[in-house]
């Protein structure tokens, strides 16, 4: 009877320390909506310590480049700026949780490409409409892996098979860059092809190499050491001129072959710094001026270059955002791949 | 084979004050955690990995390899004293060394366990070294027909070894296997089973599944039955003389390969090791009768084995992405937490990395030769020490761990569920290891299954056509057929036949 008692309580103990959790979540949440209003924060920022937030795990590619951001961000802005780790749900809580934060611009969200998913394959309703994007300025450019005994020797050969519509192509998951780069050939292409997912671009491009599908599509940040090892080749990457991998050569663009794909151009995983939307224009300034100054300095130039990552220009954020958005949540909902319609959060179909 | 200056490098890197503390802080950890019964070397590895955070990955798996050998060989002290083994994979020691302990020599026996868990290290650490990149070489070849055949020999292994009953084993296989399916599908992106809880949809935070299964449940085992502090006497290890360990140095190599071995086959770990090498040392013996009895000769094949199963099970893990046990499962999600994927393509984005967990391995095992021979008393202490003081701290490092790694409330409420599964499986009889390995394996099973049929246009052929896949299969077969007893039964009338009966 005795242990019994005991473990009623020790369950007890349980339920009790979750709902304190709980509760404690709300009562944060409901401090962080009387801040909102405080426009004239926008004078004394930043106003103490800034949080960057990323929604993967430490040591993947976004925490890494959160990182080589960090201590620029801090000298530039005077105060402490730490990196918070936030994964789950494809980035989606780390959205949830910036969202929840007041719009002070002292939460900074780590934003990547999956927000323009969201909308279509419904891991939350948050999308671009909430946030205001600082910057996008690096991207992980799509490309075309093959193995180096591949009969595929040239872009061209990519697309003939793709015509003939028997291709598999070896992807990360449904949604991602790299699929919706084979879905965007194969519409302009005219071609058909199964999409097998491997959860990683790399480990797609290890399903070549190894004869399981005919070809991948990956970032070149992610292969970049097959390609340099010579266990892998790149056929051509989704953008409008060529890429150069150092201890490699250089990768051809695919308008190179398909003048068409150039209104695609360039296609990739993409990262840039961004607020809840709401946050005072002035401080959202500042922290573009921080931003650019980042991607600027040598260490950051430095880090790209041998990440194989591409550093883009994008005039206005918000609006490539909003651009992108609307084009690939309709693109996959169109294909059968997307769980709700974009509708149902608000995004219109683009003209 | 990479540059030797980048190998020496590897080696210089780790020779820092900085480094040496802490692999002198891992050896510790891991014997405390291993010498006090309760407290598994699994238990010890997933809450130590929540505190790797910030650390760079070399320095994080030099701690968590240093735990695991000094956890494994931990569990030795209590075996030979108390007869209670401290970590599972010590209990085969536990036949002999207590027995030598109430004979008076339970010092030799403790030294002795110490050096051949030493050896057993380090020979099986070279084994590790020519190995694993011979199995990388390999695992290019693999394709998802044998992930898929892999992964699902090992469910079924661990079903069938690790617990007593098959048919529970099994049970808390499948368990694990329907865990496996929460979370989005990563092949259509549909959401299973998350009936709309956005922490679910990563499925189940491995490491709080481990902490409630392994640290929670012994907690909530240990409120039931609080023991009072047990006594032991207070022996020092006695260095043993270098006449037994030339004496014992064949045994120990015979240990250290089985050990090495049963260590690469996925879904058994160091418990089965030592128990295959205790049974087949006491099978060679000219002494078979002393078995059991005080014969040093089980202490040196259970603790060899046990140590020698570490760098053989490090071989699948780090090559193919396929833990062997609970405590290589951890170990792999940890070094996930430390953005090294480990697989085929490991050793492509870190040439070294063979090296520097050899190198890792063989300065651990030193450490534990010289704690375990110089700081005995110590450790013994540790045996004293009042549970309910224990168990608080655990509760404490438990919560914060859990909620370290993905910095989610929600994860705690699923640390503590697991805890108590865990805690009724245990009632029933139902070990954990085979619920983990099916939580771990079952999507790796299930994804490539579905990628193979996705491949080869929804043919099972390639499951018998690919010559490595049909291996596999044809392994599966036996070890199920060899585990009916009709089939037994059967060689057994055979073997009778043909060689009398003997």
């Amino acid at each position: 009877m005795k242990k019994f008692i005991s473990l009623l309580l020790f369950i007890l103990l349980v339920f009790v320390s979750v709902a304190c959790g709980g509760a404690n979540e709300e009562g944060e949440a409901s401090t962080s909506d009387s801040g909102e209003n405080s426009e004239n924060a926008a004078e004394g920022y930043p106003d103490g310590p800034i949080e960057i937030i990323v929604g993967f795990g430490e040591g993947g590619g976004t925490d890494t480049m959160a990182r080589m951001l960090q201590p620029i961000f801090q000298e530039e802005l005077g105060v402490n700026v730490a990196v918070r780790n936030m994964p789950g749900a494809s980035s989606a809580l780390a959205l949830e949780h910036v969202a929840e934060q007041p719009a002070d611009g002292q939460t900074i969200l780590f934003q990547t490409d999956l927000l323009r998913v969201f909308p279509t394959m419904g891991m939350t309703d948050l999308t671009y409409k909430d946030f205001e994007q600082v910057g996008v300025g690096t991207m992980g450019i799509a490309n075309f892996v093959v193995s180096p005994d591949s009969e595929l020797e040239t872009f061209d050969d990519i697309v003939s098979l793709l015509q003939e519509g028997d291709a598999t192509i070896g992807v990360a998951g449904v949604g991602d860059p790299w699929h919706l780069t084979a879905e965007i050939v194969n519409s302009v292409v005219e071609g058909e092809s199964e999409i097998i997912t491997y959860e990683s671009g790399s480990n797609a491009a290890m399903a070549t190499l190894r004869g399981e599908v005919d070809f991948s599509i990956s970032g070149v940040n992610e292969v970049v050491d097959l390609l340099q090892s010579g266990e892998a080749e790149s056929l051509a990457v989704m953008d409008k001129e060529g890429f150069e991998v150092p201890d490699y050569g250089t990768i051809p663009p695919v308008t190179d072959f398909v003048e068409e794909l150039e209104a695609y151009a360039p296609e990739g995983t993409w990262w840039g710094p961004a607020v809840k939307a709401g946050t005072p224009e002035p401080i959202v300034e500042k922290l573009r001026e921080v931003y650019n100054k980042a991607l600027q300095s040598e260490e950051f130039k430095k880090f790209a270059e041998e990440g194989a990552i591409v550093m883009i220009d994008v005039d206005d954020p918000q609006e490539y955002t909003k651009e992108t958005t609307e084009i690939t949540s309709w693109l996959l909902w169109d294909i059968g791949t997307g769980k709700r319609s974009p509708e149902e959060v608000g995004i219109q179909r683009p003209e | 084979m990479p540059d030797i200056t980048l190998i020496l490098d590897s080696l210089w890197s780790m020779l820092t004050i900085k480094h040496l503390l802490l692999f002198v802080i891992g050896t510790i950890a891991g014997i405390l955690i291993g010498s006090l019964p309760g407290l598994t070397t699994t238990m010890g590895i997933s809450l130590l990995i929540s505190f790797t955070w910030g650390m760079d990955w070399l320095e994080a798996v030099t701690l968590i390899i240093a735990l695991h050998v000094g956890g494994t060989y931990g569990g030795s002290t209590a075996a030979i004293f108390l007869n209670i083994p401290g970590t599972p994979a010590a209990a085969a020691t536990a036949l002999d060394g207590y027995p030598m302990a109430q004979k008076g020599e339970g010092g030799l026996a403790r030294g002795i366990a110490t050096v051949q868990s030493f050896l057993g290290t380090v020979i099986a650490a070279v084994i590790f070294l020519v190995a694993a990149p011979l199995l990388v070489e390999l695992s290019m070849n693999f394709g998802s027909w044998e992930y898929f055949m892999l992964a699902f020999f090992g469910i079924l292994i661990s079903a069938n070894i690790t617990s007593g009953s098959l048919i529970k084993g099994l049970m808390a296989g499948v368990l694990g296997l329907m865990l496996a399916t929460v979370g989005m599908d990563s092949i259509t992106g549909n959401q299973r089973f998350t009936f709309g809880e956005a922490s679910l949809m990563d499925g189940f935070s491995l490491i709080a599944v481990l902490i409630g299964l392994f640290g929670i449940t012994e907690i909530i085992h240990s409120l039931m039955e609080l023991k009072p502090p047990l006594k032991s006497k207070n022996v020092k290890s006695t260095i043993p003389p270098w006449r037994l360990v030339k004496k014992f140095l064949p045994l120990g190599g015979r240990s250290s390969v089985v050990g090495a071995f049963v260590g690469s086959v996925p879904g058994v770990g160091a418990d089965v090791a030592s128990w295959v090498s205790y049974d087949w040392a006491r099978r060679k013996s000219k002494d078979k009768e002393s078995f059991g009895k005080g014969n040093p000769e089980g202490v040196v094949a259970s603790e060899t084995a046990n140590n020698a199963c570490i760098p053989g099970s490090y071989v699948p893990m780090l090559t193919l992405g396929i833990p062997g046990d609970s405590v290589t499962a951890v170990i792999m999600g940890g070094l996930l937490l430390h953005g090294l994927q480990p697989g085929p393509k490991l050793t492509v984005s870190n040439p070294t990395i063979v090296y520097e967990v050899f190198f890792i391995l063989v300065i651990s095992a030193a450490m534990m030769l010289i704690f375990g021979l110089l700081f005995t008393s110590v450790f013994q202490k540790v045996l004293l020490l009042p549970k309910s003081t224990v168990l608080t701290v655990i509760v404490v490092i438990s919560i914060i761990g859990t909620f370290a790694v993905n910095n989610r409330p929600f994860d705690i409420l699923v640390m503590f569920a697991f805890g108590i599964i865990g805690y009724f499986m245990r009632m029933f009889g139902m070990a954990a290891p085979p619920l983990v390995l099916g939580l771990i394996l079952g999507l790796m099973a299930e994804q490539n299954f579905r990628r193979a049929m996705l491949s080869a246009d929804y043919s099972f052929l390639p499951f018998v056509t690919r010559p490595l896949s049909l291996l596999l299969l044809i392994l599966i077969v036996l070890v199920f057929l060899f585990q009916s007893e009709k089939v037994k039964n059967w060689f057994a009338a055979k073997r009778k036949r043909l060689f009398g009966n003997s």
